[in-house]
């Protein structure tokens, strides 16, 4: 068979159109997917509930959505390729820099309610407090960053409210309770003449109720404060073995009472924390292993150094954690069992209060515990200052 | 060495009289007491005291108040006074130490020990 050059050069043009044709419907196709992809993201943008700013690498506004225009009061043309810095509060720029360079180093999904709270900055100049979530978005023109941003103004308020009325009430609840423990201590302690064997007992009965309401009224006015953020930290250089050494003083007795011997391990570490809050944990977390430690055992208090944080562990071989209970034991009233308040003279509330300073200072708090084979409560706090301010928490705009 | 001599400035009549039986009956203290300010301060101007265990919150003249007229007046300068109060609050007791105040006791306080809180205070005051 004879092929004339014209019909390969009809061949090689149908096979051209024909390969032309195929490209530009798979070019429409992959076109029409990649609007509609980005309808989708588009359309998903504008009906979350929170105002939401997307940011590129170098702090620039990418996409806002309608209810980020409706916090800040700008129209989106405004702000787009406009500095993030502009939307924060000038009290709280030098803050959020610092945690954008940390967070740049190391992006990943940071919740809501979890940092601190920065202060926003609208366009008529006023100022709100916002609460900041953080996701990374890896795409073609580099990595955008998304920020879930909520005024949290009313909430502050019903918590500043909160909190006067939990010091009013707790001031309100002390003075009666003053005479109370007052009256009863004299009595128990004879200091007024003897009082009958069974009168003794109802009065030293009295006296220990007492003191567990007052422990009480204590640590809820503590867990509230500590949540509404007027918690006091005052961080400060200070030697974790010190600490330890301080708050074993301080449970020493009540441990000589259980027939617990308290073994101080391990040899200085500087750190960066709240000495008196830091005691606060670590006498919180000695007493409860004391209290569910059977006679003549020990336990084991030690700090190192780990990286850039300082470990604490308190070891017990006491009776152990089921696994069930092991998420819940630092949230409030989590106990193993709700009878361990009352056998054991616990609120209920130390190891949330516990859980709640250790986060303050940018640190995180878990237990290992197995029934039966005793338990290890250890926490980290960052070892050193950072910039001048205290160590970063973990979470931040 | 001569007894020791407590002014007790509170306006709630039941705590007054349980810390007085406490610094009494445990210390072997002499207490004086006023229910408010102003009483205190006429009462710490004339007995001169060697110690004022005051009240924080008083509806007539107030714990910080009261101090502050205590520290303005030649005859009680001298006298050290030790807030008690039920404002337990870090920040609060930083505040009464920025007052000059010598110590703070918290309430409620255990009255066995009342005596014993109020001498390391002082010796820590020298």
């Amino acid at each position: 068979m004879i092929i004339t050059l014209g019909e390969i050069v009809r061949w090689i043009v149908y096979g051209l159109r024909r390969g032309y044709y195929r490209l530009a419907r798979w070019l429409l196709r992959g076109d029409r997917l990649l609007w509609r992809s980005e309808r989708k993201f588009r359309s998903l943008l504008e009906s979350a509930p929170e105002a939401i700013v997307i940011i590129d690498a170098h702090s620039h506004i990418a996409l806002v959505n309608r209810q980020a225009e409706q916090l800040f009061g700008y129209k989106r043309q405004e702000i787009i390729g406009q500095s993030i810095s502009d939307l924060i509060s000038e009290r709280s720029r030098a803050e959020h820099r610092a945690h954008m360079r940390g967070y740049m180093r190391d992006p990943d999904a940071r919740p809501m309610g979890m940092g601190p709270a920065l202060y926003g900055l609208r366009k008529d100049g006023s100022q709100f407090p916002a609460e900041i979530s953080l996701s990374p978005l890896e795409t073609d023109a580099g990595l955008l960053v998304s920020s879930a941003i909520r005024d949290i103004t009313e909430r502050r308020e019903i918590e500043r409210a909160k909190d006067e009325f939990v010091s009013v009430v707790s001031h309100e609840l002390r003075t009666p309770l003053t005479s109370i423990r007052g009256s009863l201590g004299l009595l128990a302690s004879g200091a007024l003449g003897p009082l009958p064997p069974k009168g003794q007992r109802m009065v030293e009965i009295a006296v220990l109720n007492t003191d567990r309401l007052v422990r009480l009224i204590n640590d809820i006015l503590d867990i509230e404060r500590i949540d509404s953020g007027t918690i006091d930290l005052h961080p400060r250089p200070c030697d974790g073995a010190q600490l330890i050494r301080r708050a074993i003083q301080g449970v020493e007795q009540f441990a000589d009472q259980a027939l617990v011997t308290l073994a101080a391990e391990g040899e200085a570490v500087q750190m960066y924390a709240d000495p008196d809050r830091v005691h606060q944990v670590l006498t919180n977390l000695i007493s409860n292993a004391v209290k569910f430690s059977p006679a003549s055992s020990t336990v084991r208090v030690r700090c190192t150094r780990r990286d850039s944080e300082v470990l604490f562990e308190v070891a017990d071989d006491g009776k152990g954690i089921p696994a069930g209970k092991l998420a819940v034991i630092f949230e409030r009233f989590g106990q193993v069992d709700a009878s361990d308040s009352r056998g054991k003279g616990g609120t209920g509330l130390g190891l949330a209060i516990c859980r709640k300073i250790v986060e303050h200072h940018g640190g995180r708090i878990w237990v290992d515990s197995q029934p039966g084979a005793g338990s290890t409560f250890s926490f980290v706090l960052p070892a050193q200052q950072t910039n001048g301010s205290p160590p970063e928490p973990q979470v931040a705009l | 060495m001569s007894q020791m001599h407590v002014l007790l400035i509170d306006d709630e009549d039941d705590i007054r009289e349980v810390a007085a039986l406490s610094l009494q009956a445990i210390g072997g203290w002499k207490v004086s007491t006023a229910n408010g300010g102003q009483a205190g301060i006429a009462l710490a101007c004339a007995a001169r005291p060697d110690v004022i265990v005051l009240d924080v919150m008083m509806p007539d003249v107030d714990g910080p108040t009261t101090l502050r007229r205590l520290q303005a007046d030649a005859r009680t300068r001298g006298i050290p006074v030790i807030f008690l109060t039920a404002k337990a609050q870090s920040a609060d007791l930083r505040g009464f130490a920025r007052l000059g105040a010598a110590g703070t006791l918290t309430k409620p306080f255990d009255p066995m020990t009342l005596t014993d809180q109020i001498t390391t205070i002082l010796t820590r005051e020298g």
